[in-house]
């Protein structure tokens, strides 16, 4: 018998389960509904202002510049794993060299946002 | 060609390259079919982790790392190109209100 | 092991990268950026890019690798080179008095115009996929803000925003191209691939997935040179983007593409060309006629000149649809790709110059009828667009007339008869609609609310340039077409045919 057959039949068991006690509850419970049961649920406060509410295009700017500052990250891992063996290929300062060029770079694109206001909240 | 002894435990080079292509088509199919800019901003988000996935199985298939230092490449690239993205359409935002392809009729003929 | 001597090899695009982070930190150092030392800094910075490239031309006689084969030095890279310094050194100086003009005063266009410019000439020379595809993502990256540039215009965002989904897309199937050659041959060396092809019995026939990776690469690099079908985009961005960067994209981007289209289709692929030769077949003839026909009905110039911008993008592959099996030496003739597009960018320039004149408070108008009566006012600069249009056109005895000569020999050697005849009437209607805006300009009225022209001497030098220059390497092309079979032959060192 194929693996995987069990797997089909685990959700093909929840799915049936699911809609079977949803249709249950559904057609035997009791509907009365007041103005606070329908309300959104917020923590039991009452709700304020819509969820499509607008929010400020810092969060935007604060979000991508943290994707963008974060993945840096990506080439600094490898690099620093293989550090040792990458000394026995080219010995001397040159590896060192090359990440201290690449965070060079990085950290002039850092000062432009920093000089360009991307920091500033207010 | 090279090794295939790494893919004997899990699934074959066959299925992740379909797994990459259903993806790669998903994504081909939302860019087309999207009218909401952010939606199309992840179909393509969608379209080059498709490849990404290819790139590994590819690489694990030849037994070299190349594929997997592209891929990290790629990573980074699709991210400033996101970032790129959502600038440009907060910027259709900001001009329009609105940021339905459709309603971008100004250039045309 | 790694050589420091290397090094020299990728000199211009370090002193492009050294000059614009430079420029970057002047311009955000100061509240009151002061725009002229920018901008003197940028040219200088293309300068050193030229001198140093013109050194390495001289020092690297046979082709060779570098950085672990990731990079080709060898004459196309060099002459790509150049071609991508002069794109940008005329885009700057247009921009210069245009972006004050329609108020655009932000630190960032100088940088990335060298920015854009490194990733071009980094696309000319990349001989591993990998660095093909980062250079052309810095490139890409670079040109999709340049066209957003303008954030008070809403055509110059839906330019952007149009370019940018368009170029995501095909930054994805290149990408997935990419993956699938790796898949097939296990490296991303483009020599590496023909080496494999090379091999007796190794073919697109019994490797589906290179196959697959082929096709893929082939639609990728159609967006990027705007083949048709992949062409619809850049009528629309084109026009949107403000006119400086629209000469930019016109010139480099298009330049760059190609060198990269052409450096896989000739080194990597050459001898497998029977397999795919209908498809570029049809992608050129389609190309040729959708750019030329979409010419003929524009009122607006700027327009208009992005349709014939496709148009040529169709000769250049009609060319390569010549490129022989057997190995380029067979048809020297396919040199002219290099040479047109140095032309181009040559005459492109000189024409955007121009455009860049006709702004109205701050907006930019380049509809055709704004051109009438501008013999009679300005007779030097009239003349000077007639030159540029009319070697558009491929008129003797100009620069253009002399590139379209040898795209048509190359494509005629080659044997593919079918496509030249395609070209030939491509060229007729383009010398119908490049006429137009010369009879405009000079049996037109003027128009009734006729606004001074913006001219300003940097712009000016540009048109005067590009002007003599399409007349004197129309006149006496030897040597410059000499150099470009040269720079095209030295593709053969990679060959595996």
């Amino acid at each position: 018998m194929n693996p995987y057959v069990p797997v089909a039949f685990a959700i093909l068991i929840a799915i049936v389960f699911s809609l079977v006690f949803v249709g249950l509850s559904y057609y035997f419970g009791p509907r009365r509904p007041t103005k606070t049961k329908t309300a959104v649920y917020e923590c039991g406060m009452p709700p304020v202002g819509t969820t499509r509410q607008r929010f400020s295009v810092k969060f935007y700017m604060v979000a991508v510049l943290f994707l963008l500052f974060d993945l840096e990250a990506v080439f600094l891992y490898p690099w620093a794993t293989q550090y040792s063996t990458l000394l026995d290929s080219f010995p001397g300062t040159f590896v060192l060299g090359e990440m201290a060029v690449f965070l060079g770079v990085l950290f002039i694109g850092w000062f432009y946002c920093l000089k360009r206001g991307a920091f500033q909240w207010d | 060609m090279t090794t295939t002894a790494g893919l004997a435990a899990g699934p074959g080079l066959h299925a992740w390259l379909l797994l990459a292509a259903v993806l790669f088509c998903i994504g081909i199919y939302g860019v087309l079919s999207r009218r909401n800019l952010v939606a199309i901003l992840c179909s393509v988000e969608l379209m080059a982790n498709a490849v990404n996935i290819n790139l590994v199985a590819f690489s694990r298939f030849h037994g070299d790392l190349l594929g997997q230092a592209f891929a990290l490449f790629s990573v980074a690239l699709t991210v400033a190109e996101v970032g790129i993205g959502l600038a440009i359409v907060i910027l259709v935002y900001r001009a329009r209100k609105g940021i339905d392809v459709d309603e971008l009729d100004l250039l045309r003929g | 092991m790694f050589d420091p001597g290397e090094l020299n090899f990728i000199g211009p695009e370090i002193a492009v990268f050294v000059f614009a982070l430079l420029v970057l930190v002047h311009d955000v150092m100061f509240k009151q950026r002061n725009a002229t030392i920018s901008m003197g800094v940028s040219l200088m910075g293309l300068a050193t890019a030229a001198v140093l490239n013109l050194l390495n031309m001289q020092a690297v006689d046979v082709p060779r690798e570098a950085f672990a084969g990731a990079m080709a030095v060898d004459g196309f890279g060099f002459f790509l080179n150049f071609i991508v310094l002069l794109a940008a050194a005329g885009a700057l100086l247009i921009s210069h008095d245009f972006l004050r003009r329609i108020d655009v005063d932000v630190p960032e266009f100088n940088p990335l115009v060298l920015f854009v410019a490194f990733g071009m000439m980094l696309m000319g020379s990349a001989n591993d996929l990998i660095l093909l595809f980062i250079s052309l993502e810095v490139m890409s990256l670079g040109v999709y803000v340049l066209c957003g540039i303008n954030r008070g215009e809403l055509a110059s965002a839906e330019a952007a925003l149009k370019y940018f989904v368009m170029g995501a897309f095909a930054s994805g199937f290149l990408l997935m191209g990419i993956a699938f050659v790796y898949g097939g041959i296990g490296s991303t060396r483009i020599s590496a691939v023909a080496q494999w092809f090379a091999i007796e019995g190794n073919g697109i026939a019994g490797n589906p997935l290179i196959g697959v990776g082929v096709a893929l690469l082939l639609v990728g690099f159609g967006f990027k040179v705007a083949a048709a079908p992949f062409h619809m985009w850049t009528p629309d961005v084109y026009q949107g983007a403000p006119t400086p960067v629209t000469a930019f994209m016109a010139t480099g981007v298009k330049a760059a593409a190609f060198a990269a289209l052409s450096r896989v289709l000739l080194v990597a692929l050459l001898g497998q060309n029977l397999e795919f030769h209908t498809a570029l077949w049809l992608i050129a003839a389609g190309t040729i006629l959708m750019g030329n026909i979409g010419a003929l009905v524009q009122d607006d110039l700027k327009r208009m000149l992005a349709y014939s911008s496709i148009g040529h993008a169709g000769y250049l592959l009609m060319a390569l649809v010549g490129a022989p099996a057997a190995g380029l030496a067979d048809n020297p003739r396919l040199g002219g790709i290099l040479f047109y597009l140095l032309a181009y960018t040559v005459m492109t320039v000189g024409a955007f110059a121009v455009l860049s004149f006709f702004t109205r408070d701050g907006v930019e108008d380049t509809r055709i009828s704004r051109l009438g009566g501008l013999a009679d006012r300005h007779p030097a600069v009239a003349l000077a667009l007639s030159i540029c249009l009319l070697s558009l056109a491929g008129v003797p005895p100009t620069m253009g007339f002399v590139g379209k000569f040898y795209l048509f020999a190359a494509a005629i050697e080659g044997g593919a008869i079918g496509i030249a005849v395609v070209g030939a009437i491509g060229g007729a209607i383009g010398i119908y609609y490049y006429l137009r805006p010369i009879v405009v300009m000079y049996m037109h009225p003027e128009p009734a609310d006729r606004v001074e022209l913006a001219m300003n001497p940097a712009a000016l030098g540009v048109l005067g340039v590009a002007t003599v220059a399409v007349l004197v390497f129309g006149l006496v092309p030897g040597s410059l077409i000499e150099v470009a079979q040269d720079s095209l032959l030295s593709l053969a060192a990679w060959g595996g045919v």
